[in-house]
């Protein structure tokens, strides 16, 4: 049986390799990894992933791509496409607060007061845009057993810049089903022990879809229906993330925030009046998020809060569903289940 | 595809194991493997293995091509959706999900935001904020990277191209994988001379392909490292510059909408009828048919008839249903079912809080069935009666409770009822008060003798007719009204007052300087605004220039309101909504043929009748509904009216024009300070200066010897002796009424300067001397108690405080002081951000004359 195509038996010699080469004589190894590794999708994981990116997507690839440099790729400039949301995001309040200060008493408070919610308007559609594709990836990796943000480090072979450059390897931080075309189903295999071990993980997924247990091939089964899965949830994340950020925006406009800027502080030192800050902060929001269902006058302002958050919540729950609805049948069942005896068939 | 033809192979080389099963089904194979199938000689053959030619292409989008671009990218986005809800996208596809996302995204949260804007122009500023934030995601890339990069190198490094499968994408996307193949060597030759590529360098294509990609990378990164900045503050921008273009195209639609309600009067009032009044009434006819009806009953009805008017209209409505529900019109009353325990409760509160004891309380107030058996007795029980008639109730009443104490001091002969204390105390609470206080009559007088029979039913529908045609009339008028002159955001007239305010501080040249030092402290402002008007005043050119683009801005109210009065057809509008209506209510049939009438609603509406028998109109709503309207125009009118009439004074006393007021016969230290203080009225004086008639500090003992004229230089009074001696303590002269008198002649009787006068007729500009002449007459003839002889003709004006009010106008320097205050804001606001905006475009477009460096190559050896 051919194998898929790998670079886990590598034998090239490159510094990331250099662990296992020189584990002997005790030399330290630049690169935490010596291939594609595949990573815990645990808190931790995801911000030290967060944090490596973001400083890279502000020094290293800035750096390569002003110089224009060879080994400049796709994910980098991905990764940099970070930098306008923070930046745009901060600008947009500084645009919302900045001038503020200049106004008269009267406008410098109605203006301040617009601005600070519409500052806050800005961090919660982040934040909701963000915290919205869980609802998503983990009711369907609950019931799927696929993480369709399941991460892994990937280690890239760069082209040396010059005849002096020997660090030739860099660490990427990639997700398994990012690319829709290009599933790495390599890296969804367990240990290559034998058989089992290895489509161990392909055998809990597949017994999670309904497509039978003790299967001899549970990652031929399962891949396709795997892929539909990576392209649906994918669908539904666009959609319905930009609904839930709306509706984030949605609740910080209300009124009642005024009254928590008004008393709030992000002096952390100041234990105390952080804690209360803090305290306030959530309640104000369950009362936002009251002011927001609940609406205020009559017509279309009283109902336009339930309808948005309507729309997210139903454009989510209908994107679980048809995460969760498939038309791939398993192809091995026995045919006495799918087949009805008293029609005539015709097969290839 | 290696594993299929190794899966392939197995099968077919495999023979079918033959089975003596006998099938469920029967199987008819209609393909048999292709025989003698070689797999080697298959994979030798190189046309089988060899790729398909590529069918990319770059992306060239002419003008022309926009409209069909945008159906196919439009269909291909939607095939995307479709496909990812499948689960058959492709990565491509799913990226398009994405920037779809973001718009509907986008869109509701524009539509949630506008949901909460109360004005048609916030709303739609909120959807504009959208687009302009999508707008500036692309257009910054294209005029701050794109173009620049093209004109400096050649290079558009935002070229797509098409690939095999008609996916469009950035031709740079992937600096690792750039399909170079679909540049032709001409193209890429072309571009390399352009980039100052030697011509005779070996590799030269590879070379130009390298310095692109260089270019485009760099640009890319620089697009990423920009972009953040630039996009809020370039869509601000965009929303700033937009707002007043917005403003003015959905003011036209407003006022042409506005027309057309008035224009079809009576489309307009079917659309904004409502059935609300008549349901209201025959809901309640069901519930209480043939009920008795108490004072609440008919609150209720007077409410459910007048729903969306006034609560004066109600209050009318229920004054005559009253009246018009009692059978014969006079005063009577029932016993409803409720009386006999309001009774009861109301006697034990008095005397409660007359302080009687609750044990007596309880023992000398009657009970239900002792009035009950009284009110029986006495023929009182379902009947009507009259307040006579219910003096005798009170009187059976008080001797039940006279019995009763008797009774009480019987059996309990330690702490009786003590004669002249707690009798008296009892007997007086309860019936002695006024019939409509006592506890007693107090509730059989909230129970009149009407009922809600066949002829008050029948009245209640008539009306409740009428009044629904009213309200339906009323609500055009109402809306038509409100679009054109309420006192809100965004109506005709607040857009043309912003308009034309905006508009002064451009003709009076207030550079931004003197807008950030005035917008504090109104006090400057009035002297800047001198100084401006006097500079302005002194100069012939200058004058009639300022004058001239005051006048005409003024004038624009034709074309921002669409009117520069109150238009014929609202006031016929309001003819025909409260003249018919007055009519019907006066005589509304009842089924016997009997007409009633609603005099107090009638009066409410049009006035009371003269002696000719026409309504007067005086203190009625008919009036109320064409003063509102006229109100509103005169207050913003008389602004700028007088606005112009403090201009041309500057100008008369610049010129020593027209003045005669102020040189007849005055010593020339009093002409000094008529001028001065009429020239601070003028800019800053409110009606509370001219209702007191001028608090002017003088000096008591001018110089009655110097009857020179005034000096003026440059447009200022050259003071002899005004404020020339610090040491004299001025003072206000109350008995001098004469130079109030001057000072209202010389503001607004004496002719305009012959200036004005040409810019007015040039302009058109009409009112002037209409405001002058109601102003001098109206406000100079108010009287005051301090200074009684203070009038310009005959003391005892007869207009209102509120004319009065809207006669003077806004003060100009109140006027620039509060226009400077927005301007400044914007000004701030603007040159904060568009600094940052200029710069950061500068310095995006700098920095890539230094990008795509790189040594050519050696240049070949020839020979």
């Amino acid at each position: 049986m051919i194998l898929p195509i790998t670079n886990r038996n590598s034998v090239l010699k490159f510094s990331s390799n250099k662990r296992e080469e020189n584990s002997d004589n005790g030399e330290e190894n630049k690169l935490p990894y010596t291939h594609d590794t595949v990573l815990k999708n645990n808190f931790s994981n995801r911000m030290r992933i967060g944090i490596d990116k973001l400083t890279n997507a502000m020094t290293v690839y800035p750096a390569k791509g002003l110089k224009g440099s060879k080994n400049a790729n796709f994910y980098e400039f991905l990764t940099m496409g970070n930098v306008p949301y923070l930046v745009g995001s901060a600008m947009l309040m500084a645009v919302f607060n900045t001038a503020n200060k200049y106004y008269m008493p009267f406008d410098k408070k109605a203006a301040s007061s617009l601005g600070k919610r519409l500052a806050l308007g800005v961090v919660f559609y982040g934040l909701a845009k963000n915290i919205s594709k869980n609802f998503i990836t983990q009711p369907v990796k609950w019931m799927t057993g696929v993480d369709t943000e399941q991460p892994y480090a990937k280690v890239q072979y760069e082209l040396p810049e010059s005849i002096n450059d020997t660090d030739i390897t860099s660490i990427e931080y990639h997700k398994v089903s990012e690319s829709a075309d290009f599933i790495r189903y390599d890296l969804m295999y367990g240990k290559e022990d034998n058989a089992k071990t290895r489509n161990e993980p392909y055998d809990k997924i597949a017994k999670k879809l309904g497509l039978g247990q003790n299967l001899n091939d549970s990652d031929q089964e399962a891949k396709p229906r795997i892929r539909e899965i990576v392209i649906k949830s994918a669908t539904a994340k666009n959609i319905i993330s930009y609904l839930w950020a709306a509706t984030g925006v949605g609740l910080a406009v209300q009124q009642c925030w005024d009254k928590f800027f008004n008393v709030a502080t992000l002096k952390f030192w100041q234990g105390e009046k952080f804690a209360k800050s803090a305290l306030t902060f959530v309640k104000t929001l369950g009362k936002s998020a009251a002011d927001f269902y609940k609406g205020e006058g009559t017509g279309m302002s009283k109902y336009a809060g339930k309808a948005l958050l309507g729309a997210a919540v139903l454009s989510t729950v209908a994107g679980v569903v048809n995460v969760m609805t498939s038309d791939i049948k398993p192809s091995k069942l026995d045919s006495a289940d799918i087949i009805e005896k008293s029609r005539k068939y015709v097969v290839n | 595809m290696v594993n299929m033809i190794q899966s392939y192979m197995q099968n077919y080389n495999k023979p079918q194991p033959q089975t003596n099963k006998i099938q469920d089904v029967e199987i008819v194979n209609v393909k048999k493997a292709k025989p003698n199938f070689d797999i080697h000689r298959e994979l030798a053959n190189r046309t089988f293995i060899k790729p398909l030619a590529g069918e990319g292409k770059l992306v060239k989008t002419g003008i022309t091509d926009i409209p069909a671009v945008f159906v196919r990218d439009f269909a291909y986005d939607i095939k995307a959706l479709k496909d990812g809800y499948n689960g058959k996208a492709n990565d491509h596809q799913l990226g398009k999900l994405n920037d779809k996302g973001l718009m509907i995204g986008g869109l509701s949260l524009a539509a949630y935001l506008a949901s909460r804007k109360q004005t048609p122009m916030t709303k739609a500023m909120e959807f504009i904020g959208l687009g302009s934030f999508l707008a500036s995601m692309s257009i910054w890339p294209k005029v701050a990277i794109q173009w620049p990069a093209q004109l400096i190198h050649g290079v558009n490094i935002f070229q797509q191209y098409e690939d095999s499968a008609g996916r469009k994408k950035n031709f740079y996307q992937d600096p690792q994988f750039i399909p170079w193949d679909l540049y032709s060597d001409e193209e890429i030759n072309k571009i390399g001379d352009r980039l100052r590529v030697p011509r005779d360098i070996e590799n030269r294509r590879d070379f130009v392909q390298e310095k692109m990609r260089k270019i485009a990378v760099q640009n890319n990164t620089l697009w990423m490292l920009t972009a953040g900045f630039a996009t809020p503050v370039m869509s601000a921008l965009i929303c700033n510059q937009a707002e007043p273009y917005v403003s003015r195209f959905l003011n036209d639609l407003q006022m042409k909408k506005a027309d057309k309600i008035l224009n079809h009067f009576g489309e307009s009032a079917k659309k904004l009828s409502s059935n609300k009044i008549i349901n209201n009434i025959n809901t309640f006819i069901e519930l209480h048919k043939d009920k008795t009806l108490d004072d609440k009953m008919i609150k209720t009805l007077a409410k459910d008839l007048t729903e969306g008017l006034d609560g004066l209209t109600t209050d009318a409505v229920e004054a005559d249903l009253m009246k018009v529900l009692k059978s014969n019109g006079k005063d009577s009353y029932v016993i409803s079912t409720t009386a006999l325990d309001s009774i009861i409760e109301n006697s034990k509160k008095a005397l409660k809080i007359a302080e009687i004891d609750k044990e007596i309380i309880d023992a000398v107030i009657p009970d239900k069935q002792q009035i009950q058996k009284m009110l029986k007795e006495k023929g009182f029980e379902g009947k009507s009666f009259d307040k006579l008639a219910m003096q005798d109730i009170l009187d059976e009443f008080s001797m039940l409770v006279r019995g009763n104490i008797n009774a009480y001091n019987s059996t309990n002969p330690v702490k009786p009822v003590r004669n002249g204390i707690e009798r008296s105390i009892i007997l007086d609470t309860l019936t002695s008060d006024k019939l409509s206080k006592a506890p007693i009559s107090k509730v059989l007088m909230s129970t009149p003798a009407a009922t809600l029979d066949a002829r008050a039913q029948s009245i209640l529908k008539n009306v409740a007719n009428v009044m629904t045609d009213f309200k339906a009339r009323s609500n055009v008028l109402d809306k038509y009204a409100f679009m054109k002159f309420a006192s809100a955001p965004e109506t005709g007239l607040a857009n043309y007052w912003n308009d034309v305010a905006e508009s002064l501080i451009d003709i009076f040249k207030f550079t931004p300087e003197e807008i950030k030092n005035t917008r504090m402290d109104r006090e400057v402002m009035t002297k800047l605004l001198r100084t401006k008007i006097e500079k302005i005043a002194s100069d012939d050119k200058e004058y009639t220039t300022v004058l001239n683009a005051v006048c005409e801005k003024i004038n624009s109210i034709n074309d921002t309101v669409k009117t520069s009065s109150l238009p014929k057809d609202y006031i016929d509008g309001i003819r025909k909504t409260f003249d018919p209506a007055a009519h019907a209510l006066e005589s509304i049939e009842a089924p016997s043929g009997e007409k009633v009438n609603f005099e107090n609603t009638v009066r409410h509406f049009v006035g009371p009748k003269s002696n000719d028998g026409k309504y007067t109109g005086n203190c009625s709503l008919k009036n109320l509904q064409e003063s509102f309207a006229n109100n509103r125009l005169l207050g913003v009118r008389s602004t700028f009216e007088r606005l112009i009439n403090t201009m041309d004074f500057y100008r008369r006393i610049a010129t020593l024009t027209n003045i005669n007021s102020l040189n007849d016969g005055l010593p020339r230290e009093i002409r000094e300070e008529l001028a001065e203080m009429c020239k601070q009225i003028a800019v800053d004086g409110h009606i509370s200066d001219f209702e007191t008639k001028f608090y002017m500090p003088r000096n008591p003992w001018p110089n009655m010897n110097d009857y020179s004229s005034i000096v003026v230089k440059d447009g200022v009074v050259d003071n002899l002796y005004y404020g020339k001696n610090p040491n004299i303590e001025k003072v206000d002269v109350p008995y001098d009424s004469d130079f109030f008198r001057r000072a209202m002649r010389l503001l607004y009787e004496e002719p305009v300067h012959p200036d004005t006068a040409s810019v007015i007729t040039s302009t058109n500009m009409r009112g002037l001397n209409t405001h002058r002449k109601a102003v001098f007459g109206e406000i100079g003839d108010t009287s005051y108690f301090a200074k009684l002889q203070h009038f310009v003709f005959n003391a005892g004006s007869q207009a209102t405080s509120e004319r009065k009010f809207l006669l003077l106008g806004m003060a100009p320097d109140e006027l620039f002081s509060k226009i400077g205050m927005r301007k400044y804001n914007t000004q701030k606001w603007l040159k904060i951000f568009g600094t940052i905006g200029g710069a950061l475009l500068g310095v995006t477009v700098i920095s890539q004359f230094f990008f795509g460096h790189l040594k050519p190559p050696e240049r070949s050896q020839k020979g």
